[in-house]
């Protein structure tokens, strides 16, 4: 039964998977395009793929952003949208079964995104490296988990609003929207009563992000659960 | 609860209500279905017919009472429902990007009971082309689709809801061939929604006629159809009738003739109308289904 779901699924978001395929290639070509531009004909050094490499896989997760909150928003109301919710409402897969299909599909595309960028600029970068310069730096940890934070915050405010909304167009509004409202709110409280300071901004937001994020699903799923029309 | 009705019965409906803040949709709805029998559920546009299937389906929430299907409550035992009842909609809404063979790969797997050679035989039967997308099939093969995905898992039970609305004669045709041959071991039990009281009275064993939520009469449709008569009474110059008999339906008198439908007729009635009226002449002519439909929700209409 699961496998049918599974299939479903992957079909119904086909188009995000070629956006999030083509949003995590294109930083990699722009490396291969820039090697080429800089040295021409002859092959850049390791050193300079170590770098370009690291860079790359920082873009190509912020690029993965988009296709998370695309997932979120699509899960639940693409289907409400043209009313295939009805068709598979009366089917035998309980409501945990289609909604597990979807958490699947959809922690199956973030892993396929994630865990390659991670492998690149953690495993593959610093073997190339010649210890020149701070790969640390490059890396830019923090800034990885203030990706990390945003995407579950994206994607649960998307699934949040798919689970509310009939509109896959609204639900991916409703992640922005709910994303550019916690920056918002971090922005005026630091500037206003000064909390949290500058330096601690970061940790909160992404802290803040991940926790609200993980509540959106929550509340979307049980939503989902326990609703009886489709 | 399901006590109150047979041990036999396939579906049983218990004071199901449905609400909208103030409009009731569905009001008090109670009634059984025997097992392995036909039933029909008519009534106009807004009756509560689709609303009252959709609860069936456990697809709506009744605002109060309950439904049962095979013994299954449908409020807490839905997928149990869902895996023995085989249902077409009114409107059909199979994944439209889908073809014919991915639809029919991706129902096959959620049932165990999927029949492969039952499948095969409708697809050829329909005459639906596998590599076709849903988006491209005309209305009725859609419908035909419809048919196909609901009786391939051999469900003990079979909810039409006006599944030939719209459509040509020869779909129709084809279609209730479809449907008749999934009844003919006689072992499953259908329940359907029509507005076409021909294709009502061919299938039904029994029919019940829903108004405004409110269930009119739910009777065998024989027994209804044999029942039921127009009486149409000439009176007296100058008189007006004094009483109508019971089981009077619906009436209507213009200047010396005074037509009724009565249900339950007998030699007997007709002895009461003409002793109690200034009768000149009485005729009695036997009423088609959709006639009988018609004088009952006329009828009910004029009491409220």
């Amino acid at each position: 039964m699961m496998r049918s779901l599974l299939w479903k699924d992957f079909r119904l978001n086909t188009l995000i998977w070629r956006i999030g395929l083509a949003l995590g290639i294109l930083p990699y070509l722009g490396a291969v395009a820039l090697a080429m531009l800089r040295d021409g004909p002859s092959w850049p050094g390791t050193m300079f793929w170590s770098a370009v490499l690291t860079q790359a896989a920082l873009l190509s997760l912020a690029g993965s952003e988009l296709t998370l909150t695309l997932l979120g928003g699509n899960v639940i109301a693409c289907e409400r949208a043209d009313r295939s919710a009805e068709f598979l409402a009366y089917l035998p897969p309980s409501r945990a079964q289609v909604l597990g299909s979807k958490a699947l599909v959809s922690l199956g595309a973030a892993a396929l995104i994630w865990v390659p960028n991670l492998l690149i600029a953690d495993l593959l970068a610093p073997a190339l490296h010649d210890g020149s310069v701070d790969i640390a730096a490059l890396q830019q940890a923090s800034l990885r988990w203030g990706l990390a934070a945003t995407g579950i915050l994206l994607f649960g405010a998307g699934w949040l609003g798919s689970a509310l909304l009939d509109s896959p167009a609204v639900a991916v509004g409703f992640g922005f929207g709910l994303w550019i409202a916690v920056i918002a709110s971090f922005a005026a409280s630091t500037n206003t009563l000064g909390w949290p300071t500058a330096e601690r901004v970061a940790a909160w937001y992404a802290a803040s992000s991940a926790v609200l994020g993980a509540l959106c699903i929550g509340i979307g799923s049980c939503l989902y659960l326990r609703r009886i029309e489709p | 609860m399901s006590g109150q009705f047979p041990a036999g019965s396939a579906i049983e409906l218990v004071g199901l209500t449905k609400r909208y803040g103030t409009s009731v949709v569905v009001d008090r709805l109670s009634l059984s279905v025997p097992r392995g029998s036909t039933f029909g559920l008519i009534g106009p546009n807004g009756a509560g017919k689709s609303t009252t299937i959709k609860m069936l389906m456990g697809l709506l929430a009744p605002t109060s009472g309950s439904a049962r299907v095979l013994g299954f409550d449908v409020a807490t035992r839905s997928r149990d429902v869902r895996r023995q009842v085989g249902y077409v909609p009114e409107t059909h809404q199979i994944y439209r990007w889908m073809r014919v063979g991915e639809v029919v790969g991706f129902v096959k797997l959620l049932y165990d009971s999927w029949d492969d050679r039952l499948c095969e035989d409708l697809l050829d039967r329909f005459a639906l082309d596998r590599n076709k997308r849903v988006k491209h099939l005309s209305k009725g093969a859609i419908a035909k689709l419809g048919l196909l995905l609901a009786i391939a898992h051999k469900p003990e039970v079979l909810v039409l809801d006006e599944p030939v609305s719209g459509m040509d004669p020869i779909i129709r045709e084809e279609f209730l061939e479809g449907v008749l041959q999934a009844v003919a071991d006689g072992r499953r039990t259908i329940l359907f929604s029509s507005h076409n009281l021909d294709d009502v009275r061919r299938l039904a064993d029994s029919v019940a006629i829903l108004c405004e939520g409110r269930l009119v009469v739910h009777r065998d449709t024989d027994a209804l159809l044999a029942s039921t008569k127009r009486v149409t009474a000439v009176l007296k110059d100058g008189c007006l009738p004094r009483g109508a008999p019971e089981g009077v339906i619906w009436q209507r008198v213009a200047r010396r003739e005074w037509s009724l439908t009565i249900t339950d007729f007998s030699g007997e009635v007709l002895g009461r109308l003409k002793d109690e009226n200034p009768i000149e002449t009485v005729t009695v002519e036997d009423l088609g289904l959709e006639d009988i439909f018609k004088d009952y929700i006329k009828g009910r209409r004029a009491v409220e």
